[in-house]
């Protein structure tokens, strides 16, 4: 069981100026250090466990910048350190994802309220 | 383990709503999940800060009179309604002024686990 | 040799912006009524909540034109006058990694800087973690 349950919901914070240090990467060393994490994704976060996204390539000047930020590369991180994530289902269709076949595998749908109802069994719930 | 399925020993949370509509739809989602949390018989305080205090005008958001009726406790904190005009408001039944003394004091509670929006 | 966390309360993680929103105003609201009820208190910044610190800012800000005689305390002052009045109860740390990727440079002396990799070493010597905001 772990510990600690992060919600994201504020989500694409600046690929350009963030590069590999979002809240993900983030996220990694809080699973890592504070026994372990459950990450519940809503609102536009809910996107960055989309199968088919694509993060692509920017030119500034005369330099081509690959290395913008992420979020399924990071996803895909945290699920192989263990790291269990959920969608709000509810907030799927607002965001274009035609439903959890859509998802990452191993990405599980939340009914609305199902992981409010779970905060007594983490030591800390936050939003990150 | 109490008939409605919480163990007698549940933690009361408090949990901090410091944004408002305006922020975006996380405020209303954050009621609604205290909301879900105080329908399980968990004791819930939620308190209005900030950009939060508005969602107490007028009776209240349509989360906020749900998360009330749900059986959860709102503090509305006096200093930040008043940085906004609305310390003279009449709250929504059920809620009650504050200020950071009675939040820290509640937060101090080692009993308290507490989640801030 | 690892540095002995003392142990508070409750530990404040602020993670949002500063010149956002109330963030900061709330958290040093809090953080002082909290002191004063005898509380044992950490705060650790991330993001540009380490820039609270910088020495940068100098004691005040600059200056009013509309009102030149008046003083603003920087956020800095405003953390010093957080430490010298509650000496043996109050901690502040910022997060090294987050300080550097925003260019906050040095800080007021009796700010910790610490690795990411040890903010567990915070979390457990406290009794309940909070954070506020997000980077």
């Amino acid at each position: 069981m772990a510990e600690t349950l992060a919600i994201m919901e504020r989500a694409y914070r600046g690929a350009l100026e963030k590069q590999f240090f979002d809240a993900l990467y983030l996220a990694v060393e809080l699973h890592r250090q504070l026994g372990g994490m459950d990450l519940l994704l809503r609102g536009p976060a809910v996107s960055y466990a989309v199968a088919v996204a694509h993060v692509g390539s920017i030119e500034v000047g005369g330099r081509k910048v690959d290395t913008l930020s992420d979020p399924r590369r990071d996803l895909i991180r945290l699920q192989e350190s263990g790291v269990a994530v959920w969608v709000e289902e509810s907030d799927l269709a607002e965001f274009g994802v035609d439903g959890p076949a859509a998802l990452l595998p191993g990405v599980r749908a939340a009914a609305p309220g199902e992981m409010a109802r779970r905060w007594p069994d983490y030591r800390t719930v936050c939003f990150l | 383990m109490s008939a409605s399925g919480v163990t007698d020993t549940a933690p009361g949370h408090l949990l901090v709503a410091s944004r408002g509509p305006w922020s975006g739809p996380g405020a209303a989602r954050f009621l609604a999940d205290a909301a879900a949390l105080a329908e399980t018989g968990v004791p819930v305080t939620v308190v209005l800060l900030g950009d939060g205090t508005p969602l107490a005008v007028a009776g209240g958001t349509v989360e906020l009179v749900t998360l009330l009726d749900a059986g959860g406790e709102v503090w509305v904190d006096r200093f930040g309604a008043a940085q906004r005009g609305i310390a003279e408001i009449a709250l929504p039944e059920g809620a009650r002024w504050v200020d950071m003394d009675d939040v820290a004091a509640r937060l101090l509670d080692p009993d308290v686990r507490a989640v801030w929006h | 040799m690892g540095r002995t966390i003392p142990p508070t309360d409750v530990l404040i993680t602020l993670m949002g912006a500063p010149h956002a929103d109330d963030t900061t105003t709330s958290a040093v609201r809090l953080v002082q009524a909290m002191l004063r009820q005898g509380a044992r208190v950490q705060v650790w910044t991330c993001g540009y909540a380490t820039m609270l610190t910088q020495r940068a800012l100098g004691e005040s800000k600059p200056r009013n034109l509309a009102d030149w005689s008046v003083d603003y305390p920087s956020t800095t002052a405003l953390v010093a006058e957080l430490l010298n009045a509650f000496p043996d109860s109050l901690f502040w740390y910022g997060c090294r990694f987050c300080s550097d990727d925003r260019g906050a440079g040095e800080h007021l002396p009796g700010v910790v800087l610490r690795a990411p990799a040890k903010y567990a070493d915070n979390v457990a010597a406290a009794g309940k973690t909070l954070l506020l905001g997000v980077i």
